[in-house]
């Protein structure tokens, strides 16, 4: 396809490394079906998994394929206006779900967080608002991963777009289907320590060819591209856009429904918080690494070989990897890059299917009287209809811009979700009323604010001009979801309203009498 | 950066939790657990909120400053990126080893004292 790679060609290394990764993943699940036995099995892995395993399967949920290859592209083409989502998303929202959620979540939840908030608010409305909240930023992330994995497999082996979708799509339902969130944490696992192992591989090298020296590689990128590349461009030259955009991206990543879910995976409530710590630890280091990795690109690779190959600078590091490391190690790279992809939808299909089955199945429609195993039955149908779902919409939106949808799904995650999760846990008088309206007004209002907003206007129905300038909603959005939250709940108090929260603070901290 | 130096005092002062021996179900000592985790849970994320939109109001209104090289290679923009990094880590370690010193010890006195 081009002459200045192999990329896209089969290559021997390539093909038996990702064999041996499917024979492995495989065999894991097969060993996850074998323990699968009750629902607690299936959504939470029988809670049985350690601080450090969880927290790498946190990192591993969270860090797409899509993501690390794409900063790291978006740093080799523009330099350090690419890592300025990578802070707010990919850092900084971490601390922030330690020490708002963590611990609470994991007291108060059973499987999803749709749970603990019909739980403390004693309501079935909040239940349904919120699992369609849940299932809204589900199918939403799904989309953008497959279609991300999509694009990724055709640039990475010049398989067609549609086998990608096809292949990822299976393989996901296989995993949770039979092994569920057991082989899905263990696939998370794997996958996590892949990208670790291979990204600090990768900065070795670039290190390497700068004599080991730091800021060689900085020096490099700005002898090929200027010293531009080093400070902020023109990326978010509007304060008040960037205001919003942080607040949402860190709102945003830290009440994403998937990752949340992981909390319910522990025994307790230490080790919950230890879980996000090893997870801050990993993404902390990937970050760190993106740095060397994207400036090490542009100055070994060069921006216009990038762009040559793929216009959005995704294969930056493949390439990357090939200059350094020949042939077979970029066979291997890519093998690796194609593991990350595989699992990335496997964390959302045990939400979303948990949400279906759980929240949505069994304790709104059957009024909790189910049996355990009419529940797990519902969440395999789930499993396999959501993945349904999820390569259809792969086809569907082949090509599409969907620069709106990242937008649209970090301002529902930080204004439907954050605030009145933040609310009921630490506001004595949030209300089911309140909690309703405040989701229904973050979600509504994101969904219209994208809408008029250039992203959709200029970019999509190529208007002339928006009918709101502002690109990132979560400034209007996230506060006015909080006012319609406490105004809302302040004329619903009911009588017990203190009582009852004194019970849920207690239990905040000791755990549910009656799980 | 703003407000690091003052964390450890604040979070060292009430660290013996005085539990009222006084009160039937022990209703009031498990509210103050609760009240002193959320009030550091909350300073620390405003700390991180701080450091993150100040970086980012850096970006929109100081660009020139943050393009200075302080060495060849080396710019203001990309030492104060990995300082947020950096720090967002060492304010997570900060949380994880003062709950696991205050925080779990109080809860375990509490519920050793008041068991149900």
């Amino acid at each position: 396809m081009n002459a200045v790679t192999t990329l896209g060609q089969p290559n021997v290394a390539a093909i038996t490394s990702f064999l041996l990764f499917i024979a492995v993943s495989l065999f894991i699940t097969y060993w996850a079906a074998r323990r699968t036995r009750s629902t607690e099995d299936f959504f939470v892995a029988g809670r049985g998994i350690t601080a450090g395993k969880n927290g790498l399967a946190m990192a591993g949920d969270f860090l797409s394929a899509a993501g690390f290859l794409g900063v790291g592209g978006l740093v080799s083409l523009v330099g350090f206006d690419g890592l300025i989502y990578a802070f707010g998303g990919a850092v900084l929202s971490w601390p922030v779900m330690m020490f708002l959620y963590a611990e609470p979540l994991r007291n108060l939840g059973k499987y999803t967080t749709v749970d603990v908030l019909s739980y403390c608010l004693r309501s079935s409305s909040v239940r349904v608002v919120s699992a369609i909240v849940t299932l809204a930023l589900v199918l939403m992330y799904m989309l953008l991963q497959m279609v991300g994995a999509g694009n990724l497999i055709h640039l990475l082996f010049g398989l067609s777009y549609e086998t990608g979708v096809m292949i990822v799509g299976v393989i996901m339902t296989v995993y949770v289907l039979f092994g569920g969130m057991l082989a899905t944490t263990w696939v998370q696992i794997i996958k996590a320590a892949l990208m670790i192992i291979f990204a600090a591989i990768l900065t070795w090298l670039v290190l390497a060819h700068f004599g080991y020296d730091l800021l060689d590689v900085s020096r490099g990128a700005a002898q090929r591209s200027g010293p531009a590349v080093l400070a902020a461009g023109n990326m978010l030259s509007s304060p008040v856009e960037a205001i919003s955009l942080g607040v949402a991206l860190i709102f945003g990543a830290a009440s994403l429904p998937h990752v949340l879910m992981r909390f319910y995976t522990v025994p307790d409530a230490l080790t919950a918080r230890r879980s996000v710590g090893h997870a801050i630890s990993v993404i902390a280091g990937l970050s760190l690494m993106l740095f060397v990795l994207g400036f090490g690109a542009m100055a070994i690779v060069g921006p216009d070989v990038i762009r040559s190959v793929d216009r959005g600078g995704n294969m930056a590091l493949p390439l990357l990897a090939e200059q350094l490391g020949g042939t077979v190690f970029l066979g291997v790279f890519a093998a690796v890059c194609f593991a990350i992809i595989l699992a990335v939808i496997s964390g959302l299909l045990v939400a979303g299917a948990a949400t279906l089955s759980h929240d949505l199945w069994v304790n709104s429609i059957r009024g909790g009287r189910a049996m355990d195993k009419e529940e797990l039955a519902v969440a395999r149908i789930a499993t396999v209809v959501l993945c349904i779902i999820a390569i259809g919409l792969g086809w569907i939106f082949k090509g599409q811009n969907l620069a709106f949808l990242v937008g649209l799904s970090t301002a529902v995650a930080a204004s439907a979700n954050f605030p009145v999760l933040v609310l009921v846990l630490y506001w004595r008088r949030l209300t089911a009323a309140g909690a309703v309206a405040g989701m229904a007004t973050g979600l509504i209002v994101s969904l219209a604010m994208i809408y008029m907003s250039p992203l959709v206007q200029v970019d999509i129905l190529h208007n002339a001009a928006p009918i709101i300038a502002l690109r990132n909603p979560g400034i209007i959005c996230i506060p006015l979801a909080f006012i319609v939250a406490i105004v809302v709940s302040l004329v619903t108090q009911r009588r017990d309203q203190i009582e009852h929260y004194a019970m849920i603070e207690r239990e905040m901290l000791v755990g549910r009498a009656n799980r | 950066m703003p407000s690091e130096e003052g964390l450890p005092k604040r979070g060292g002062k009430n660290m013996t939790v005085e539990l009222p021996v006084s009160s039937n179900s022990g209703a009031e000592g498990i509210r103050e657990i609760a009240q002193q985790r959320t009030r550091i849970a909350f300073l620390l994320t405003a700390v991180v909120l701080i450091l993150y939109l100040g970086f980012m109001l850096l970006i929109a209104f100081a660009k020139p400053m943050l393009s200075i090289q302080v060495t060849d290679g080396l710019s203001l923009a990309l030492i104060f990126a990995a300082a947020i990094i950096v720090l967002a880590w060492l304010l997570a370690w900060y949380y994880v080893s003062w709950a696991n010193k205050h925080h779990d010890t109080a809860l375990a006195a509490h519920q050793r004292m008041y068991r149900r």
